[in-house]
């Protein structure tokens, strides 16, 4: 079970609104994404920060020692910290999900040992491993398995304490398909590979875990782990849309942020030969609002539709286990939107701070690789219009919108 | 006079065009440009290379040992060596240009003793200093004058054997308290470079600050008006007022057109992860790709036939314009800025579309999305053009930038 004391750090941060907890350490954050930058990851330091404020744990069960925040609440949780760094924001939103996405179909019993961890933090590394790898299959032996497994995108693996292995990720030699079971593979059995060389989100530390092991069975999940809950009331855990709106949330903060950096520019630069303040030029504030305005729009179309499919989902009991699709559909393409948007949001930004924006000390530098690559993930890509455009069309969606398959 | 073994070695020059050129050294710029961004400057070895390839001089006359090259040339070298290196394609753009735009108003010896030697390199730190500087004065000693000076934006300074100030930087003559009746070229050696310049785009460029603490001697002064209309070339490049807009252009469509190209290798074999088919094969990448070589297409014909027209409209140098007429200085700065602003937002796009690929330090598009940012924010087109030439669209008298040269 979960301690006592953990449930009431738990509560007595509940206490302070977590925005105000994020205001409150503003400058460790933002020391946190310089240092960030250098290491390329978190310092050890800096996640124990995030998770002494409640960063990781917003969106669990509060008998898990978590705060069961709905969708709006982790969007504005999420954005905020990406508003002070990419990063940071980054690891807030990916790290706070799978520590909640791992819960989903989990039995109690390994549920309370991870969470009994104030530290606690789940990592995944799913994507296609970079350089040589020992393969990825799982092999049954004994009641437990023996994996051979190597993953990218690992974000938070340096401060994780249990990383997760999903079902599809590996092969079962005996069977030829799929192995039935996914993986939670303990601190000191994986190990991290330094790939995560990357301009954008550079210090989220996202590189590849590799595992050669053996899982016992009580470290094993459900084939389908990811699936919709029937363990937890938060609606949360039964929305599909739940990485994409996390993806968008850490976009929407760093165009939010990107923003707020050209508007405190523009009140004292005056651009090279042009006379004037760059808050008097007409072309900048115009610019300006024309994209505060889609940023605005892209924001309140994405909590609109996490709130409409929570609503839809209604309870554990006697609700939906899956959003009906025409909800379902919005959740998605508001996700895909705000990112999309907000890369385009940045890319504006930067281009009308002028040549202030290359410079390597200042903070819009970073936001336009930040932003970029936020757009980039997956889970947000533009592909997903195509995909969703279809459906549209009369096609039936795929069954990947229907369940969550990757963090 | 500048000798005749000069004149030859471009005469050699010219029987190898100048894209063959470009092209058959183009693993040289590739190692030079992965050097400068460690160096934030065109290591010395390779603005060598690059001055033995004529890449500082086809916009000079051919009196000079330049190669007199059109608009249209220049714009087509500068994209080339653009969509290799961002920095690389910048330094080709800009040195050469400020070789040229010195001359507009030079006196003829000057010109032959600066030209005179096969290394030269202009630069010219124009901007806003940065950190502690000594400041700007200038005041009359005898026949030359005493020089204060820093300036920023200085590309090329390191490789550079001389450095411009003029005048519309706004010295003030401690005399008379108005700007300097002046402008001035200062040999290597005697301008110190003040490492000012830690970007992200066009990082290699080593666009450092200038600093002049000095005498200059009266056959170092130009006129004040140094970079107007020039009255004894014959290329119509040294009337032209867009030259300076249009080889920034001419670097955003090189940037846009490296990208492009890099994006069509990779989509030829990476399947994004979860995705299950090539990335060539997905249809908002090949819709993408394909309105981006149109727009691409579109920026780079607008900007080739408005200078075209300028020159047209220029004719010779005796008997024709000094000046466009606004309408067509409307269209090459219009045409310079949309180039510059339509590529960033061409490279925005595809950088986009390369998805996780493009973010990796060791991918080319990485550095291709700093440059375009870079590119696009230099002031000759900056998207505040768009207001400007507007306003005269409605109606308002056009600006002096329309019609005058008052920076590179």
């Amino acid at each position: 079970m979960v301690q006592q004391e953990i449930l009431d750090k738990s509560a007595e941060l509940s206490k302070t609104p977590i925005l105000d907890r994020i205001e409150n350490i503003k400058e460790e954050l933002t020391e946190i994404g310089n240092e960030a930058q250098k290491i390329r990851r978190l310092p050890d330091w800096g996640s124990n920060t995030l998770a002494d404020a409640g960063l990781y744990r917003h969106t669990m069960p509060t008998e898990l020692g978590g705060e069961d925040m709905l969708a709006r609440k982790q969007i504005e949780v999420i954005e905020a910290t990406a508003a002070i760094d990419g990063s940071v924001g980054w690891c807030v939103q990916i790290n706070s999900e799978i520590n909640a996405l791992i819960l989903r179909q989990m039995e109690l019993g390994l549920a309370h040992e991870i969470a009994d961890d104030w530290y606690m933090l789940v990592c995944s590394g799913l994507g296609s491993p970079n350089g040589p790898f020992p393969g990825r299959e799982a092999t049954r032996a004994g009641s437990g398995w023996d994996v051979k497994y190597q993953g990218a995108f690992a974000s938070g693996s340096y401060n994780a304490t249990w990383n997760l292995i999903l079902t599809g990720e590996t092969m079962d030699p005996a069977t030829g398909k799929q192995a039935e079971a996914a993986f939670m593979v303990p601190r000191g059995e994986f190990e991290v590979v330094d790939t995560w060389n990357m301009a954008g989100l550079r210090g989220s530390g996202s590189h590849d875990v590799r595992i050669v092991g053996h899982i016992p069975e009580e470290h094993t999940l459900p084939q389908d782990a990811l699936a919709s809950t029937t363990t937890w009331e938060n609606p949360t855990h039964r929305n599909p849309a739940q990485v994409p709106y996390n993806k968008a949330a850490v976009a929407l903060g760093i165009a939010r942020g990107a923003m707020d950096e050209f508007i405190k520019l523009a009140t004292h630069k005056t651009p090279w030969m042009s006379g004037s303040l760059l808050k008097d030029q007409p072309e900048a504030y115009i610019r300006l609002a024309e994209n505060e305005a889609n940023w605005m729009a892209a924001r309140a179309f994405l909590m609109e539709a996490q709130e409409q499919i929570e609503e839809n989902l209604g309870p554990l009991e006697g609700g939906r286990s899956v959003p009906e699709w025409e909800f379902g559909r919005r959740g998605l393409l508001s996700s895909t939107h705000a990112a999309q948007a907000c890369r385009v949001i940045v890319d504006n930004i930067h281009n009308l701070a002028g040549t202030t924006a290359s410079r390597m000390n200042h903070p819009l530098e970073r936001k336009l690789r930040d932003s970029h690559q936020a757009a980039a993930h997956g889970g947000v890509s533009w592909r997903h219009y195509g995909a969703l455009g279809k459906t549209m069309l009369g096609e039936d969606p795929p069954e990947t919108y229907r369940t969550v398959k990757r963090a | 006079m500048v000798r005749q073994e000069l004149k030859d070695r471009i005469a050699t020059l010219q029987k190898t065009p100048m894209l063959d050129r470009i092209e058959n050294m183009r693993e040289v710029l590739v190692s030079a440009a992965d050097e400068a961004q460690e160096i934030r400057r065109l290591p010395e070895w390779a603005a060598k290379e690059m001055i033995d390839a004529g890449l500082y001089r086809f916009a000079m006359p051919a009196e000079l040992a330049g190669e007199d090259f059109l608009a249209k040339e220049q714009i087509e070298t500068l994209e080339a060596t653009a969509a290799i290196d961002g920095s690389i394609g910048w330094c080709v753009s800009i040195n050469s240009e400020i070789n040229s735009l010195v001359l507009r108003k030079i006196p003829l010896d000057l010109a032959e003793k600066i030209c005179d030697d096969w290394n030269m390199l202009v630069c010219s730190g124009q901007g806003y200093a940065n950190g502690p500087n000594p400041g700007r004065e200038a005041h009359r000693e005898g026949e030359g004058w005493q020089l204060t000076y820093q300036g920023s934006f200085a590309s090329g300074c390191h490789n550079a054997t001389y450095a411009m100030v003029f005048d519309s930087v706004g010295v003030p003559d401690k005399t008379t308290g108005e700007t300097a009746e002046a402008s001035w070229v200062i040999p290597q050696g005697e301008f110190e470079i003040i490492d000012t310049w830690d970007m992200a785009g066009l990082r290699g460029t080593g666009s450092h600050d200038v600093r002049i603490e000095q005498y200059v001697p009266p056959e170092h002064v130009l006129p004040l008006d140094a970079l107007d209309s020039s009255d004894l070339w014959e290329n119509p490049t040294y009337r032209n007022p867009a030259q300076v807009p249009y080889n920034k252009g001419a670097v955003g469509l090189g940037i846009a057109r490296g990208v492009m190209d890099e994006f069509i290798k990779l989509a030829t074999h990476k399947t994004p992860w979860g995705s299950g088919t090539l990335l060539k094969e997905q249809p908002e990448a090949y819709i993408r790709i394909g309105e981006a070589e149109a727009t691409y297409q579109a920026a780079r014909a607008f900007l080739i036939n408005s200078q075209e027209r300028v020159e047209e409209y220029l004719g010779p140098l005796k008997g024709g314009h000094s000046e466009p007429s606004t309408e067509l200085a409307q269209l090459a700065l219009l045409s310079s800025t949309h180039a510059a602003q339509a590529m960033r937002h061409v490279v925005d796009t595809i950088h986009n579309t390369a998805g996780t690929t493009a973010s990796r330090m060791s991918h080319p598009l990485e550095r291709k999305l700093r440059d375009a940012h870079q590119a696009a924010a230099h002031g000759a087109i900056s998207y505040r053009n768009y207001g400007n030439v507007g306003k005269t669209l409605l109606g308002e008298e056009p600006p002096q930038l329309l019609t005058k040269v008052n920076r590179a």
